[in-house]
């Protein structure tokens, strides 16, 4: 903005913040209000339709680092999987996957979400956590995954878990960015 | 409501955490100022409050950009400023999509006692879906959508029509002045 152009827009703001006559038509107040409302508080499933979509880019994508329940659509020769296995053994390897698999996938809806999409998650977390991790389950098995109940049931917990972590993260992040405490 | 003796800053920093009181309390404040300041500058109540919409919206998806040791009302102006400046130039940009009109025959200055009869037979010498489309246009006065339906297009290839019409009556006329 060179000097003339600051002056008038200093003058305009002046004129803006001096203007307290105009009255806003009650009918274009209605549309803002409730315009905002959908904005301020967002359906819990219209924020779970969008998670989902992001869930299933970004699992299907994790999957060339971390092949669950030996599904490997890349064809990738190294997992994380694997290391895991040999480090925590059969039963935390399932854990962590579950972790791994919903975490991601919810740190990078997150990116994306505003913060009223977020709360509006956290309020029914748990289900929601819940119904993605059971949709991915469908989907391997779907894809010919063999889901044996106790091995489902770890995964689901880690898939609970990492839900869990990755939101409060995304929640703390988001506050952290607007200078909340 | 929120109590209106909080700051506009304090409210600023409670609607970024998604308080809707707080956003009620701040709408209250400048939406007089911001409709006045749009509505001064705009060419109908319409426009004015489509723009109003948008300034709100984008106050909404930007207020976490928002600084709260700054004051609240210059960065309110500016949202509402930037608004318009996008307001304005998509009229512009509308105005020369939707209005290829014959005003932009006055351009040159052999051209500015042109009326519609004179230029009639030049009509005549156009390719016959430009001529339809002009006549139909500038005599007939119909709008896109009415032409579209009478050459059986889309009123997109109308606008195209005309524009390419406007451009060769233009040519004619000038070659018609020089000789």
């Amino acid at each position: 903005m060179n000097r003339s152009e600051s002056k008038k827009w200093l003058t305009e703001y002046h004129a803006f913040m001096a203007d307290d006559a105009t009255v806003t038509p009650r009918e274009v107040t209605h549309k803002v209000f409730a315009t905002m409302e959908k904005l301020i508080h967002p359906s819990a499933q219209l924020v779970f339709v969008k998670i989902l979509g992001f869930h299933l880019a970004v699992g299907f994508l994790s999957l060339s680092v971390c092949h669950q329940f030996g599904m490997n659509p890349f064809g990738t020769d190294s997992s994380l999987d694997t290391w895991f296995m040999a480090m925590w053994g059969h039963n935390v390897c399932m854990i962590v996957c579950g972790v791994l698999f919903l975490g991601l996938s919810l740190l990078a809806a997150g990116y994306f979400l505003s913060i009223e999409e977020v709360r509006a998650f956290k309020r029914t977390e748990f289900l929601q956590t819940l119904a993605l991790g059971l949709c991915s389950l469908l989907i391997f098995a779907i894809f010919g995954a063999e889901l044996a109940l106790t091995v489902a049931g770890l995964w689901l917990l880690g898939a609970l878990l990492g839900g869990f972590l990755a939101t409060e993260a995304v929640w703390k992040i988001k506050r952290y960015k607007i200078g909340a405490s | 409501m929120l109590q209106s003796d909080e700051s506009d800053e304090e409210l600023m920093a409670l609607y970024q955490e998604g308080s809707d009181a707080a956003f009620k309390t701040l709408y209250s404040r400048y939406s007089g100022k911001v409709f006045g300041y749009l509505k001064s500058r705009s060419s109908s109540p319409q426009e004015a409050a489509e723009w109003f919409q948008e300034v709100f919206v984008k106050i909404h998806k930007s207020k976490h950009l928002y600084n709260t040791s700054l004051p609240v009302s210059p960065w309110i102006f500016s949202v509402a400023h930037s608004v318009l400046l996008d307001g304005l130039r998509s009229r512009n940009r509308k105005k020369e999509i939707l209005e290829p009109n014959l005003d932009a025959l006055s351009e040159a200055p052999q051209t500015e006692n042109v009326n519609l009869a004179d230029i009639t037979p030049l009509i005549h010498r156009l390719p016959p879906n430009q001529n339809l489309a002009l006549h139909l246009r500038y005599v007939d006065e119909q709008t896109f959508t009415e032409i579209a339906k009478t050459l059986n297009t889309s009123p997109s290839n109308v606008r195209q029509l005309i524009s390419r019409g406007v451009k060769n009556l233009k040519r004619l006329i000038l070659e018609g002045v020089k000789s």
